[in-house]
């Protein structure tokens, strides 16, 4: 099957990755991609490049624009007929956004591939092979596989699908540091939580990755929040139209855990019937997020039970917590609490913050390059 | 009156082929969950379930302690002989279907397997591609699972146990 291929993409290339003194065309290059359903992270590296060598690294919101069929001529850059990212977003009133992705997984086939071929477009190599480690949820079964297989066959030649907390693990230990005695290895006892928008996943990682029962995954997550702030919003302001999209600006922009007081409202300016207004969404702000801090910490607690007597307080020192739900403010300080509150010894609790796309993106590539040949799945196009 | 202490109580009255029944019926679903890296729950049948099975049923035998050990010991290594070629066989029949889908001109997908798709067994951190490898035998095992699902396949053959006394009881009946 032949991928559609874009003729009007108004995205500049980058500057070619495979620029080493070597022709573009010829030399393989490995991808690591985060997939994510808002926004996917994307890092190259020519197959003979050192292990630290990084081309290209790139985080792209997750959308597509298909152009109306009556916009102006020279209204939308280059009069493509196709954004993606951020120009998606910028011109997002003269196109109709589709997010191929929700929940993690594929939803929209069409848009995936689109997404796809505006990535492997981004890597500017011409037809060099291009091999990529990809990213899926923990939970994703093999038909969430399969519909991922089918977006990028005829993008990259050869994939390999990996669970995202496999990578953000890999991503965020530093074998460079592993002979320093006050380096405490992230894999050898730990315990991740991973809060994307679709799932959320616990992994207890104990110096080997997570076998089907070292781990825990939940449907609820970053849409789950929004879900429930959105509701909370219309129950008070029953006219203020508010669509999921803006919910989840608002609660970029505002979440939190634990207020500490009540001096910094949440208050989201919304236009309603062509006027502004501000609306105080503090409570609902603060329900959705508090309902996802109860999930993460039942998930916790469950996992922390499974693990070895022995390993345990070892491990609570190791909690570390990724993903879109992690940057929701405060919430590393407040699952540490209700730990300690629940009677477990002296947890710590870290989040790996705003950069937590990068670490599954960079597990990926390094998964890529320890890969054997016979390990890829070949995509014929 | 605990669910513990109805389950004591059901079990001191069972009959002996019922409990041999259930000995197989368990022991098979533990070697199978063990083969799909479910090992919580295989603890869960080693540590409660079985134990007070065989607990009751070797009061019951009419057997002496022995002669209970060794038949248990016997049903065992069969269980676990005949789920581990249940295994290879089903692989061998999924790779034959695999391999004619991948010659038809309109490939045809593999039905979907429900669940996640997770390793089955433990690989150290720093061996990618033993974990790639791991995750590619459990891709398979879903999908294999899809096209014949293991419990429906493997149940114990009607003649695998008959030289157990109990078990003529219990698979005449």
């Amino acid at each position: 099957m032949k991928t559609a291929v874009i003729n009007k993409s108004a995205s500049k290339p980058t500057t070619p990755v495979a620029n080493e003194g070597r022709s573009a065309e010829s030399e393989t290059l490995f991808v690591g991609l985060d997939w994510g359903t808002n926004t996917s992270c994307l890092m190259a590296a020519p197959r003979s490049s050192s292990e630290s060598k990084v081309s290209l690294k790139e985080q792209i919101p997750t959308v597509v624009g298909y152009a109306a069929e009556n916009v102006l001529q020279r209204v939308l850059p280059g009069d493509a007929k196709m954004l993606f990212g951020a120009e998606a977003l910028k011109h997002k009133l003269y196109l109709t956004l589709v997010r191929p992705l929700q929940g993690g997984v594929i939803e929209n086939q069409a848009s995936a591939k689109h997404f796809a071929q505006h990535l492997r477009d981004r890597l500017n190599v011409g037809n060099a092979e291009v091999r990529a480690v990809i990213g899926m949820p923990a939970s994703s079964d093999m038909s969430a596989r399969e519909d991922a297989r089918q977006a990028v066959q005829g993008v990259f030649n050869k994939v390999i699908f990996v669970p995202e907390p496999f990578l953000a693990a890999l991503g965020y230990r530093d074998e460079s540091r592993l002979n320093e005695p006050k380096y405490q290895d992230p894999v050898a006892n730990s315990l991740y939580i991973d809060i994307g928008a679709g799932s959320t996943d616990v992994c207890l990682v104990q110096g080997h990755y997570p076998t089907i029962d070292d781990q825990l995954s939940e449907p609820f997550a970053g849409d789950a929040v929004d879900q429930i702030i959105l509701d909370g919003i219309l129950a008070a302001y029953p006219d203020c139209g508010l669509s999921l999209a803006r919910v989840r600006d608002i609660k970029e922009t505002h979440s939190f855990v634990l207020a500490q007081d009540g001096t910094t409202p949440a208050v989201a300016t919304v236009m309603i019937g062509g006027k502004q207004r501000k609306l105080d969404v503090t409570d609902q702000v603060g329900a959705g997020c508090e309902a996802l801090l109860q999930k993460v910490f039942e998930m916790t607690r469950e996992l922390i039970a499974r693990a070895d007597a022995d390993s345990a307080s070892e491990l609570l020192q190791n909690v570390i917590v990724t993903g879109g739900g992690s940057l929701i403010k405060g919430f590393g300080v407040a699952l540490q609490t209700k730990l300690l509150e629940e009677g477990f010894d002296n947890p710590r609790v870290r989040v790996l913050g705003e950069n937590y796309k990068d670490y599954v993106a960079k597990g990926a590539l390094k998964a890529a390059r320890q890969a054997k040949d016979r390990q890829w799945q070949n995509l014929i196009g | 009156m605990s669910t513990s202490t109805k389950t004591s109580a059901f079990l001191a009255s069972a009959s002996p082929s019922f409990l041999w029944n259930e000995i197989v019926r368990w022991s098979y679903e533990a070697c199978i969950l063990r083969r799909e890296g479910q090992e919580g729950r295989v603890k869960e049948l080693l540590q409660e379930r079985l134990p007070a099975l065989i607990r009751a049923w070797s009061e019951r035998s009419g057997l002496a302690p022995d002669a209970n050990r060794m038949r248990l010991r016997g049903l065992f290594a069969r269980i676990q002989e005949s789920v581990e070629l249940g295994f290879i066989q089903r692989r061998l029949i999924v790779d034959e279907i695999c391999a004619r889908m991948s010659r038809q001109p309109a490939k045809t997908r593999v039905p979907p397997a429900s669940g996640p798709v997770g390793l089955r067994r433990r690989v150290p951190f720093g061996n990618i591609p033993d974990m790639l490898d791991a995750l590619a035998q459990a891709e398979f095992e879903s999908m294999g699972e899809a096209v014949l699902p293991v419990r429906r396949t493997l149940t114990p053959p009607r003649n695998l146990f008959a030289r157990e006394p109990a078990a003529q009881v219990a698979l005449s009946a």
